[in-house]
């Protein structure tokens, strides 16, 4: 039987495809993400991510990630919205096979996701192929 | 010692007879009305035996094409992902009405994996029955709200 996600496992999916994003094209992903309005991310049922913005498209593989999550995805939609405060508000949708959506809502602290983890962000195709619970850890501090 | 599933089974029917009384505004027609009942009696069964059969029985047919195209071999696998009444350890308040033009049945509260949860689950009527068209399940941490008024579920056919 699949293992049910839970809110934690999408959050952290959320911010492993914005960090995939950054090591595809870390200009492109860091203008999307400083630039107030909105902005998206769609990932496909063959595991192809676009995240698009007012900066242009970054378009990267996110086959790894989302595939951590256990369950076959048919799609993932999220909406995002960077206030001036540089926070950014976002709404994932996944679809999974089967038909049944799971969605979920946070906030995250670009500056934080962008500058002080100048370490996080640059680490993260190694988070990707080596996930660790400290990792793990780091991106929960800069999710709420 | 009490069956697990029949202490959930009894504690999911008395919690939703409880909202029974709670939701939220009425659709024009009559068949929403049902939205509810339609819902606990699929709970109840799924209690009984979750099995996807039983699941089926309350899905319309483009929900169930959509299931079978996903996901071959054995589906009573999966039926405990895919039941949103499966998801619940307990029911806290319960909303129907329309939204968008669609008449959806919105059941909140917490899951079995502790975590609180909105359901919604959009009905449409087939030849006089109500069958869920499309669901989803809207993952909250604790300290966050869950939503208070009805809301649809995205179709995998339009998102």
């Amino acid at each position: 039987m699949p293992t049910r996600p839970n809110t934690y496992s999408l959050k952290i999916t959320v911010a492993r495809l914005l960090e995939l994003s950054y090591a595809r094209n870390e200009g492109i992903t860091t203008s999307i993400l400083r630039e107030v309005g909105p902005a998206s991310i769609s990932v496909d049922s063959n595991g192809t991510a676009t995240l698009s913005g007012k900066a242009g498209n970054v378009t990267f593989s996110a086959a790894d990630a989302v595939k951590e999550l256990g369950i076959q995805i048919r799609r993932v939609g999220i909406s995002m919205d960077v206030n001036s405060e540089g926070e950014l508000d976002y709404t994932a949708r996944f679809m999974f096979a089967g038909a049944l959506a799971l969605s979920v809502r946070g906030t995250i602290d670009v500056e934080e996701l962008i500058l002080s983890c100048s370490g996080l962000l640059c680490r993260a195709a190694r988070a990707l192929k080596s996930r660790t619970t400290s990792t793990d850890r780091e991106f929960e501090r800069a999710l709420q | 010692m009490m069956n697990l599933a029949v202490y959930r089974k009894t504690a999911l029917a008395a919690s939703l007879l409880l909202m029974a009384g709670c939701a939220g505004s009425q659709p024009p027609h009559s068949q929403t009305k049902n939205m509810l009942q339609t819902y606990q009696q699929m709970a109840n069964e799924l209690s009984d035996t979750p099995t996807f059969a039983t699941y089926k029985y309350y899905l319309a047919e483009e929900l169930i094409g959509q299931i079978h195209s996903d996901i071959s071999g054995d589906l009573d696998q999966h039926v405990e992902f895919l039941a949103p009444p499966l998801w619940f350890d307990s029911v806290s308040e319960t909303y129907q009405g329309l939204a968008e033009g669609r008449s959806c049945l919105v059941v909140n509260g917490v899951s079995v994996d502790g975590d609180l949860i909105s359901a919604a689950l959009e009905y449409v009527d087939r030849e006089g029955m109500l069958k869920i068209r499309s669901a989803e399940i809207g993952l909250y941490e604790p300290g966050e709200s869950v939503p208070n008024e009805v809301w649809c579920p995205v179709r995998a056919d339009e998102f």
